[in-house]
Parts: structure tokens; sequence; C-alpha cells
């Protein structure tokens, strides 16, 4: 039961609804901001990554674009390896049919669905009986800089943030109340969320452990039935994607090049892991969050801390090279300090405004909202001082050039995808200087120069360059090209050879 | 009820804090001891020069085994101004007079200064809080990355941070004791801060002001004596270095190009101001310390925590260009937060021994202090490792040697040319850099660059580039020297340029 303390509403409803009105509406601005430039600024690879695959899905039943724009398209799409349940790209495509291609729909969508989460998180925190610290933990969520960046991103990453959020509201909301009814409902949130992107069940599975450990019987814990029935349903849509995913598309390629246990023995290794997600959540947040788990009332909130902590931690030892390459990996450590975050705030903001007159919930208020802006400033200069625009007319023009119906090969610094998806040259890979060491590191034998441009320039008709810094990164394939084969054009960024002279 | 082993605070035991703040400042002040013999140029490198030069000038007074022209030219090259008065250099030359030069010296005393300092914030927190709560505050005063690399640097900041604490230490002391011997140490810390570095008369005078006026009254304050005593040892040593530079040495320079109101009206200014408090002290930390605020006590510890506050926003607004340009503007803040935190800490410490009674809750609490402790310290340290200018001394001298240590030689060279005579042994005039002449913008004064170049390299022999990022936004200037004159020497990173012998290229 509610303490009369943790019930008492210091601050008047409408005050409170005003407030998370003003941090949604904020929050959605900034991410809103700049908008229609090109999504360059943070994991372009993998947000063109998407951005193809929706193109595609959309042109796969256009009728008004030429056949050859069709069909590269889709075979563009098609090329492109399962990774996880193309959603995004799905609900990306289907608004296409009402709007056309509009490559900023991602960024909308990501962004919207952020803030869904950010609204779970606030209910969980209401739930919890701890308003204060859900307007907070809201706030930071929100707006710490990282999340503002990768929260806008054409990535499966904010949806299943924002899922983890929703579940993690819904296993708390059954536990408490115990209801078939919400135990059903934990269980298709928890599974969708594992289904949006399978790396979410380690704090899932964290958290959901966490839980049931919390019950502190044996008896409470195996042989609940609800227990059960919430964990069979978790399992059910991962089991059949992977099943059909491994069976008929070729999943099983993902696994591959991201398991390194020999990172586990550096010591650099967590120096660095420690740094980037201190660095992205803010050392004081993680600080006063993992402190949380020590305010946190009850052992239900608590366990549910540290289980999300275990699963992040289990997360970065599952993919050590990712976790220290991918700055979107950690983007779970948001939602994971915002949790730790919902004690330590509601107990000191509770102390101010328990205190009499009006200039204490008025500083209260000051403070949070000064905070917001500073964040939106600073994620505002971020975005203001990038302008990729040009890119659209210069691989446009490049593409032109090459021309759509040549085989080529390509040294880039994207895998080709901005000449792919505004050019229309959907060329071959030469793989990086990062690619051949990742490969090295998992133990592959270094491919033989002459053997492998033999392989993969049978047939290619251009070979493109446009990363000077990769083709001088790679000597021999540099020399090797300049001495055998003619320059076809060079110009601003790019060196075309003629690989059939 | 379980029995709480320690009471209600984590430092039952009083030995166990001892040993924790013992140990919390040994190894602060050995991770700034990392790669100790690095150039000073990883942070703020033009103060930390001035003051190696103005140094070595004053040792080389002393030294009697050197040519004479040497000695000269150090002493001369360490004329480089007056900003404030020459304490820390003084302490340093006169340690090179045991030791010999080397400009490490001045990062151990620096270093040693801030973290003696800790101990005084430790006792001024734990007074106005709780053991556990200043061993917290301390914590993040020693080890706030910011905080470390700024504090070993060969400047007067670090000293002047260390006097202000005590400063506030003493005052909190008065204020609930009304003791003599603590109005007076108040004052002869007041004084050698403001003596050390005049800026740092906001944070304690708006503390001092605030426990006047929110602990003491005004009317009271009026009729008290000691306040007064208080007062006068506070502005006498600064009031009389004052006269006596304004009078003596020229001192009222310093105070040009640093006012500039207009840009209180500009919102980003406010708002550049809170992203340089992010990026330097962290907001998390800073909001906490805010909020801590509302939490104190109204009597008792608000009244010095609004001052204190009240004083760091008059000096941004005093200063609010340097408040952007110049990292270290931020160091005096730290210990404000450090402080604001305690009543904020408190609380949670309270509410954490009240749910949290057995020992290990409290093992658990050790080790998250610890990570928090260990990462922002990792941070630091690999900033410190990475920080690489051996190889410095050796460029400068190579062209010093071929300036040939004469008069007549302008630059765009780093850090104002202090470099070039540190290491190079090489006086040069400085040409304007592209924030110079903005700053200049910004006060209202215009330059016109050709005449001015023209003016300034009159007489001169040589120009000295070795910024050359610079030379590109000053492209007419660019353009008249690699059009008009002949390269006399030049290598990977400099390129000097003959002003005696112009190119005939013009009919």
């Amino acid at each position: 039961m509610e303490s009369a303390s943790q019930t008492k509403l210091l601050l008047k409803p409408w005050l409170t609804t005003a407030l998370l009105v003003v941090l949604f509406i904020a929050g959605l601005g900034i991410r809103l901001y700049d908008l229609t430039d090109l999504p360059n600024d943070f994991y372009m690879v993998r947000q063109y990554h998407s951005l193809v695959i929706a193109r595609g899905m959309y042109y796969a039943h256009l009728t008004t674009v030429p056949a050859w724009q069709r069909a590269m398209a889709v075979a563009e799409w098609k090329g492109e390896g399962l990774i996880e349940p193309p959603i995004m790209e799905a609900i990306v495509a289907l608004t296409y049919n009402l709007t056309g291609v509009q490559v900023w729909m991602g960024r909308l969508y990501a962004s919207l669905f952020w803030l869904i989460g950010g609204f779970a998180i606030w209910l969980l925190a209401k739930e919890m009986s701890m308003r204060y610290g859900g307007i907070i933990a809201l706030a930071y969520f929100l707006f710490v800089p990282f999340a503002v960046t990768v929260s806008r991103s054409f990535l499966p990453d904010p949806l299943m943030v924002a899922m983890i959020a929703w579940s993690l509201w819904a296993l708390y909301r059954w536990e408490k109340q115990r209801t078939w009814k919400l135990a059903i409902l934990a269980g298709i949130l928890t599974g969708l969320t594992i289904f949006v992107k399978s790396v979410a069940v380690f704090p899932m599975l964290g958290a959901a452990a966490g839980l049931v450990i919390s019950r502190a019987s044996w008896k409470r814990i195996f042989a609940d039935k609800q227990s059960w029935v919430v964990a069979g349903i978790t399992v059910i849509p991962t089991v059949i994607y992977y099943v059909y995913g491994l069976k008929y598309a070729n999943l099983g390629d993902q696994f591959a090049l991201r398991f390194f246990p020999s990172y586990w023995t550096d010591p650099s290794f967590y120096g660095r892991w420690l740094f980037m997600a201190a660095g992205f959540s803010g050392f004081a947040a993680m600080f006063a969050a993992l402190v949380g788990i020590l305010l946190y009332p009850t052992n239900r909130e608590r366990f549910i801390a540290i289980g999300l902590w275990v699963g992040y931690i289990a997360y970065g030892f599952t993919f050590p090279y990712n976790f220290i390459t991918h700055d979107y990996y950690h983007l779970p450590v948001i939602m994971v300090v915002a949790f730790g975050l919902i004690p330590t705030a509601d107990f000191l903001v509770r102390s101010v405004m328990e205190k009499k007159g009006w200039i204490w919930k008025a500083a209260f208020i000051g403070i949070v909202l000064f905070g917001v802006a500073m964040q939106m400033w600073v994620s505002r200069n971020t975005m203001a001082a990038a302008n990729y625009r040009a890119d659209i007319a210069y691989y446009q023009n490049l593409g032109n050039l090459i021309g759509h119906d040549k085989k080529v090969i390509e040294v880039t610094g994207d895998y080709g995808y901005r000449l792919e998806y505004w050019g229309w040259v959907y060329g071959a890979y030469w793989p990086s200087t990062m690619d051949t060491n990742l490969r090295s590191m998992a133990g592959q034998p270094a491919p033989v120069f002459a053997s492998e441009f033999a392989q993969r320039t049978a047939g290619m008709d251009e070979f493109v360059i446009t990363s000077s810094a990769e083709l001088d990164r790679q000597p021999q394939l540099r020399d090797y090209l300049a001495a055998h084969y003619p320059v076809i054009t060079k110009g601003d960024g790019y060196l075309i050879y003629n690989l059939k002279p | 009820m379980k029995s709480n082993i320690f009471g209600m605070d984590f430092f039952g035991r009083s030995w166990l804090w001892k040993v924790a703040l013992a140990a919390a400042m040994l190894v602060s002040f050995g991770l700034r001891m990392i790669n100790l013999q690095d150039p000073p140029l990883d942070f703020a490198s033009t103060r930390q020069l001035f003051s190696a030069l103005k140094a070595r000038g004053i040792y080389y007074e002393y030294v009697t085994n050197v040519p004479e022209a040497t000695r000269n030219l150090a002493i001369s090259l360490g004329d480089v101004g007056i900003v404030e008065p020459p304490l820390l250099e003084n302490i340093v030359a006169q340690t090179y007079r045991l030791t010999g030069e080397h400009l490490w010296i001045a990062r151990i005393y620096s270093s040693f200064f801030w973290v003696i300092a800790g101990l005084a914030l430790f006792l001024l927190i734990r007074e106005f809080a709780s053991t556990s709560a200043a061993m917290v505050g301390t914590l993040f005063y020693l080890f706030v990355p910011f905080g470390v690399i700024a504090s070993r640097a060969f400047m007067p900041d670090p000293l002047m941070v260390c006097l202000i604490i005590f400063t506030l230490w003493a005052l909190f002391r008065w204020q609930n004791t009304s003791s003599w011997k603590w109005a007076i140490l108040f004052g002869i810390f007041a004084g050698a801060s403001l003596f050390v570095k005049n800026l740092s008369a906001f944070i304690i005078v708006g503390g001092f002001a605030g426990v006047i006026l929110g602990v003491r009254g005004l009317k009271r304050s009026i009729r008290d004596l000691q306040i007064w005593i208080m007062g006068a040892l506070l502005v006498l040593p600064v009031a009389i270095y004052t006269l006596y530079g304004m009078l003596k040495l020229n001192m009222a320079g310093q105070f040009a190009l640093r006012f500039f109101p207009k840009m209180w009206v500009d919102p980003a200014f406010y708002f550049r101001w809170a992203y340089t408090v992010n990026f330097d002290i962290g907001w998390a930390a800073v909001l906490l310390a805010a909020l801590s605020i509302f939490l104190a006590d109204r009597k008792r510890e608000r009244p010095l925590l609004i001052g204190m506050w009240i004083g760091y926003f008059l000096f941004g607004l005093t200063f609010s260009y340097n408040f952007f340009t110049h990292d270290y503007y931020q160091l005096s803040f730290i210990p404000v937060v450090a402080i604001s935190m305690a009543p904020g800490l408190r609380m949670v410490f309270d509410r954490f021994f009240e749910i949290s009674p057995g020992l290990f809750p409290r093992v658990v609490l050790t080790v998250i202090v610890l990570v928090g402790v260990a990462i922002p310290a990792w941070y630091a340290r690999d900033q410190i490792v990475q920080a690489n200018y051996y190889d410095q001394p050796a460029f400068w001298a190579g062209v010093g040697d071929k300036l040939g240590h004469d008069g007549g030689v302008i630059g765009l060279t780093e850090d104002y040319g202090y470099r070039l005579a540190y290491w190079g042994w090489q006086y040069a005039d400085n040409w304007f850099t592209s924030a110079d002449i903005g700053l200049r913008y910004l006060a209202g004064q215009n330059i016109d660059l050709l005449q001015t170049f023209k003016h300034d390299t009159a007489g001169k022999k040589y120009f000295l580039v070795t910024m050359f990022g610079e030379l590109d936004k000053e492209p007419a200037v660019k353009d008249l020297l690699y059009k008009d004159y002949p390269i006399y020497a030049q290598g990977q990173y400099y390129i000097i340029f003959d002003l005696q012998h112009p190119l005939q290229t013009k009919p």
C-alpha cells in the first residue's frame, strides 16, 4: 500500500500534465530540428541500410518509375542482409505510399517511438508512486544529447528501447497486480521487444529475472503458472522469426564476426566500455542511477534495476567488439540509467517540493526546464553544424557519370550506400582495411591480393574510388590499379578506373 | 530492526574517514603526477608558458654560471608583463635555485595546492552536512577530470582555488563560532586569495556577503568589529598591490578587452556558458548542486551557498568573453558545486542509512563510489597520458637558432610567441590571430590588416609562421607574404619570410 506521503500530490495535476506536455513537445521539437538533412550524422551505413530496404519495399509495387529503377531498388533491398525484422523499414515504406520517398521519414518514426518510450518511463515511475522522479527520469531520457542523436536515427534501436520501457511497465504492473490479463500483456510486449531487436533480450531477461527473484521464494519463482505463461509468450515471436530466418533468409550470417571473447582479457576493453557508457549517459547521472539501486523502497524495483545493469553488462560481454566500435549498442544504457534515476531524483525533488511556499515548486520547474533547454542547445548545436544535403547532387552526378547499368566495384567509406541510394549504381564492395582487420581478428586467413583482385573484379566494368583515404590505406591495391588500368575520369572526391580497357 | 553498525553515517569510526580521505588525496596527487615531465602545453598553454618565462626570468637573476648574454636574455624574455602578483613564479624560481630549472616543478606545486585544499573542503562539508557527504563532495573535487587536468597547470588558479576553499572553511567556522580566531583566519586566507588572483573576489565576497546578510543580518553586522576587521584583511593586500601595480607596473592594461556587457542581452551567451559548465563540470552534478540549495538549512547553510552562486554569476557577467575562451575561469566553480551538493548528498545518505542499515548495502555503496571515482580518474589519466609534447622544446630551439636569438622578429606563432621565447630563446612580436581580430571587432575596434601589417613589420627582419591554419584565415596577409617576400627558411612545421629583402615583383 502506498504511504500517505507517497500519494500526496505536491504538484497540482494540471501542472504535472503541463510539464509533461512541455517536455514531450520540446523532445519532439529538438528531434525534428534540421529534419530534412541527410542521415550522415550518426552511423550513416546503418541508416542507409534501412533506407535502401524501405525504398525497395515501396518501389516493389510502384508503377510510376522506370522499370530499371524499380528492379534495381528491389534488388538493392533483397541484397541487404537480414539483421532484424524490417519493422521500421516496413512502416516507413507504407508511409511512402502516402508521401512518396522522404529520407526523413525514418527519423520521424524513430523520434516518435522514443517519445512513446518516454511515456512508458513516466507511467512506470507513476506506478511506483515516484512521480517527481519520473519527471526527472523522463527529462533525462528525452534530452540527454546522446539519446537525442541516436533516437532520431533510422535504426531499430529507438523502437527497441521504447519497447523495453513499455515491457518493463507491463512486467512491473503484472507483478504488482498479478492478473492473467496483465501477465499476457507483459508476455506480448516483452516478446515483441525481443522480436524488434534480439539484443533486447539482455536487459529484458535481466529485468524479468530480477523481478521474479525478488519474490524470494523458490515456490513463487518456479511454481507460478503466470510466470511460465509470460515466458512462453515472450519467446514465441523470436523463435518463429529465427526458425524462418535461419531456414530461408541467411540469418545465420548476422552471428558471424561478433563474438570475440579475447577482448575479455584486455583491460583496455573495460576502460573504453566504461568511458563510452559513462560518456554517453553522463558520469554523474550514471553514478546517481547506481546509487538509486540502494534507494528503492522494495526489492521489486531494486532487483529490476540490478537485472537491467546485469543484462547490460552481459550484452557488452557478448558483443565486445561492437560495444566499443558501435556507439548505438549503448543506447539501452540510457533506459537503464533513467530507471535508476527515478528513486534518487524522486527523493530529492520530493524533499524540495515538501517545503512550504510556491517558490520551491517554481524553482524546481525552473531548474528542470533550464536543464532541458541546455541539453537541447547542445543537441541543436551539433545538428546545426552538420549539413549533408550536397551529397544528393554529388552522388546523382557521379551515378550519371558512371552509368546505371555498369558493373562496378568500389572502395568507399560507406560500403557504397550513398552511390547506391542517390546515384542508382548498385556496385560490389572492395573490403576496407577495417573489414580485413576484423576478419583477421576472427582468425580468418588474410586473402592473397592477386587472387582476391581477380575474383572480385571478374566481369566488372569499372573500379570506383570515393574514399582516397581508404585507398591510401591499401597501397597494394592503389599501386596495382594505377599500374594496370587507365583512369576514365577523376574529380572532386572520386576516381574511376576502367577495368575493361 | 537490524542494528546500524556505524550509526547514521558511513564513517561512524573516525579513523575510517581519515584513512579514506588520506588515500583519496594521495591517489589524486599521484594521478596528477602522471606524465609529469611532459611540457605544459596540454592545458591553457599560453598562460602556463607566461608563468614559465616569468619564473625563468626570476631564476636567472640569481644564476651566475651562465654567459651574461644568456642571463640577460632570460630576464628580458621573462618580462612578459604583469597579470597577477608572480607568487607561484617566485616559489618555483626559488625552487629552481635548489634543483635547477625544471618546468614540472610548477606542476607539483599546483597539484599539491589543489589536493591539500581537499582537506579543508572535507572539513567544511563535514561541518556543513555529514562525513559521508563530505567524502563524496571531496572525491568530486579531487577527481572531476577538468579539475585534474587544470589543477596541474603552471598558473595561479590552483593556488587561488586552494585559498578560496580555506577561506570558505574559515568563513563557515566563523559563522558557527563567532570566534576571533576564525575571523582572523578568514581575513588572512581571503586576503591571500585575492592577492594571488583578484578574480577570487567573486566567490569569496559573494559567500561573505551571503553570511553577513543571511545569517548575521546587516544591522548587526555593521556594528560588529570582527566583520570590519575581516573586511579590511580581505581587501588590504590586493588593494595595496593593485594601487602599486597601477602606478608602477602599468597594470591598467590587463583590464582592457575583458568587459563586454553587450553579450548579456545575447541568449547565446547564456547557452554557451551553460555548455562550458556542462563540458567542464557536468550538468548532472551542477543540477544536483542547484537543487541542493533548496534542500539546505535556510538559516545555517543557504546564505553561504546563495552568496557563492551569486558571486559566480557576477563573475561570469563581468568576464563574459573570457568565460568561454578561458576554461580555467570555471575552476573556482568546482568547489562551489562540491559544497552545494552537500545538503542533497546528506539527505540521500540519511535515506540510505534509514532503509539499508546492514553492512552489505554499505559495501555495495562503497563499490559504487569507487567505480564513480575510478571512471573520471581513468578518463583524466587517459587525457594526461595522451598529451605528448616532448618534441616541442627541440623544435622551437631549432626555430630559435634559425632566427638568431636576436630582435626583429614578428610571428604568427603558437601561444603568442611564448613557445619560441621559452624553448627558442627568441623574442617575437605577435601578429594577430583570427581570434584576436574577432575580439577587437567585438570591442568595436576596426583593424585595417594591410595597414597594420605595414606598420607592425616596419624595421623587422623576419616573419615567422608556425600556425598555417591561422594564416589561411587571413588570405590577404598570406598573399602578401608569399608574393612580396622571399622565404628565408622553412621546415615541415614552420616558414620564415625575409622581410628585409622584399621581392621586386611590382613594376
